[in-house]
């Protein structure tokens, strides 16, 4: 095997990739230093469900024996990956992190994945998560089957959930990508609490078959990577139509960077409450940096603010609702008690006493939601704001604590797009921006469905004028 | 990918999870099941204040094919 650094395990897919072409390595070296990197780290930082070093090894020698052919099938043959425990793969266990379902294990794959295995992507392994997505809600970090999430900047600090492990792994280095699901914030949180990049896609965009069910009009499947190009380039593999999702959109993404629109005619809104009240003191000079690098693109620049609904009420209704009724069985006959933490125990069961009414009354306002959303974005393009307003909380805190100093701004701002975007099946994408309390931050941009090109453009241009997407933690001994 | 984990390989496996690590964190002022009771009240009270117009459709849509 060869001699692999840093500089491999933090390399993006395009820098792997000519890596394997100009034959300084092959698929297989790839898949045993990776295999190793996630086996040894993985398990520390609480990121790992279950290693598939053996069934890669495997594959690589295909993609070494193709490649060696020059039988290119695109930019991720070859390029080690890992999976949300979320999505099946056929013959493993799949436990969505989760006690009741340790011993799960299905006879096919999820599509998402059956897309990178077949372009020649290496599966490394199967990554932790928040017990069943946090569908009824968390307070623990610990809520997960392999135990808190730890962030490799400060393993006291949490990794953001839901997709906790896929976070982890792209932040210290043990896969070059992971897949990831979002029903409301689970991609953009860890990803901003763990400094990578986050793609959310438009609802529909990404089959969702053969992953657990949460939420049926609100989950979307999309990627943790190491930079904006390296997520276009995946969400483009992934992307398209599917038979057997419902939700499908029958759409497909295509990265063509070549014509994207020029800065100058894109309309980029903000809300100064965001970054000047919202976010945490120690994060602020961060946040206002970035917005400065932004607006520094050539974009044009609005002040903007979201209509108002009830945006946490609405997906709270609606996903604890569809997530009591997915896992019905599972609290009706008392195996929900088997998970960690009482918070999504009680709500769960709490969500089978919503009635009827309120649940389409919430889905009534959420088509006003959609509506209101449309009119906004008929001026603005795409919407700015921090991901989170802070760092990662500490594990040993409950995550609903009270923010630390303040009261809550009067002015609404941007402040809800995360559950005002999931409602409304926005596209988002989360870019490394900074640090607070030498811990990484976030920012996100919003924009319309299937607007994934426009997310693209900015976000590669900001990737191109900083830094903050190509700096590595720590790597815990 | 062929190779596929045997049922006592499986059990194996499951036998040697961890327990979640629980975290001593302080309890909730409000018990759990009551607080989450609590919640879906302040979500219908919240969605109360809407005004929301008769013509206004649920956001699932049901199409005949």
């Amino acid at each position: 095997m060869r001699d692999f650094n840093a500089d491999h395990f933090f390399a993006t897919i395009p820098e792997l990739n000519a890596g394997m072409k100009a034959r300084d390595f092959t698929a297989v070296d790839l898949a045993e230093a990776f295999g190793d990197r996630l086996e040894t780290l993985g398990p520390k930082y609480n990121a790992l469900a279950l290693s598939l070093r053996k069934p890669a090894i495997k594959s690589a020698k295909d993609v070494r024996g193709d490649m060696k052919r020059e039988r290119y099938r695109g930019p991720l043959q070859g390029i080690p990956f890992g999976a949300k425990d979320l999505l099946a793969v056929k013959g493993y266990p799949t436990t969505w992190g989760a006690k009741p379902y340790a011993a799960q294990v299905f006879d096919y794959t999820a599509k998402a994945v059956r897309e990178l295995e077949d372009t020649g992507g290496l599966l490394m392994g199967k990554l932790a998560m928040v017990e069943l997505a946090g569908g009824g809600g968390y307070r623990l970090a610990s809520a997960s089957l392999q135990g808190p999430g730890l962030n490799p900047w400060d393993p006291s600090r949490w990794s953001g959930g839901s997709s906790s492990g896929s976070a982890i792994a792209v932040a210290a280095g043990l896969v070059t990508y992971a897949l990831g699901s979002e029903t409301s914030g689970s991609i953009l949180t860890p990803s901003a609490f763990c400094g990578v990049t986050g793609f959310r896609p438009t609802y529909g965009l990404v089959s969702r078959s053969g992953a657990m069910p949460l939420s049926w009009s609100m989950d979307k499947i999309g990627v943790l990577g190491r930079s904006v190009e390296d997520c276009a380039l995946v969400l483009q593999q992934i992307s398209g139509g599917d038979d057997d999702d419902p939700g499908s959109a029958g759409k497909k993404f295509y990265y063509a960077p070549q014509f994207a629109r020029a800065m100058k005619d894109i309309v980029i809104g903000y809300a100064p409450v965001d970054f000047a009240e919202w976010a945490e003191p120690a994060a602020r000079p961060d946040f206002q940096r970035a917005l400065e690098q932004i607006k520094s693109l050539g974009v044009e620049v609005r002040e903007t603010r979201l209509p108002d609904f009830p945006y946490g009420a609405l997906a709270n209704t609606i996903i604890t609702a569809d997530g009591a009724s997915v896992f019905e069985e599972l609290i009706r006959s008392g195996r929900v008690k088997e998970l960690a933490d009482p918070h999504q125990i009680a709500g769960l069961e709490s969500g089978l006493e919503i009635r009827a009414n309120e649940y389409l009354k919430a889905q009534r306002i959420r088509s006003m939601v959609k509506q209101a959303l449309r009119e906004l974005f008929i001026d603005i393009d795409v919407l700015v704001t921090p991901s989170r307003f802070g760092p990662a909380p500490k594990v040993s805190e409950p995550l609903d604590h009270p923010p630390a100093a303040g009261p809550r701004p009067q002015d609404r701002g941007l402040s809800s797009l995360i559950p005002a975007g999931n409602l409304a099946g926005l596209p988002a994408i989360s870019l490394p921006c900074g640090f607070a309390d030498g811990l990484p931050l976030g920012i996100s941009l919003v924009a319309r469905p299937f607007n994934e090109t426009m997310l693209v453009a900015i976000g590669r241009e900001f990737q191109a004028h900083t830094d903050w997407h190509r700096r590595r933690p720590p790597v815990m001994a | 990918m062929s190779q596929k984990i045997t049922r006592r390989t499986l059990a194996a496996m499951v036998a040697a999870l961890p327990a979640a690590a629980q975290q001593t964190v302080a309890a909730p002022a409000v018990p759990e099941p009551e607080a989450a009771l609590q919640r879906i009240q302040r979500n219908a009270e919240q969605m109360g204040k809407v005004t929301l117009p008769i013509t206004v459709e649920p956001a699932i849509q049901f199409r005949a094919t």
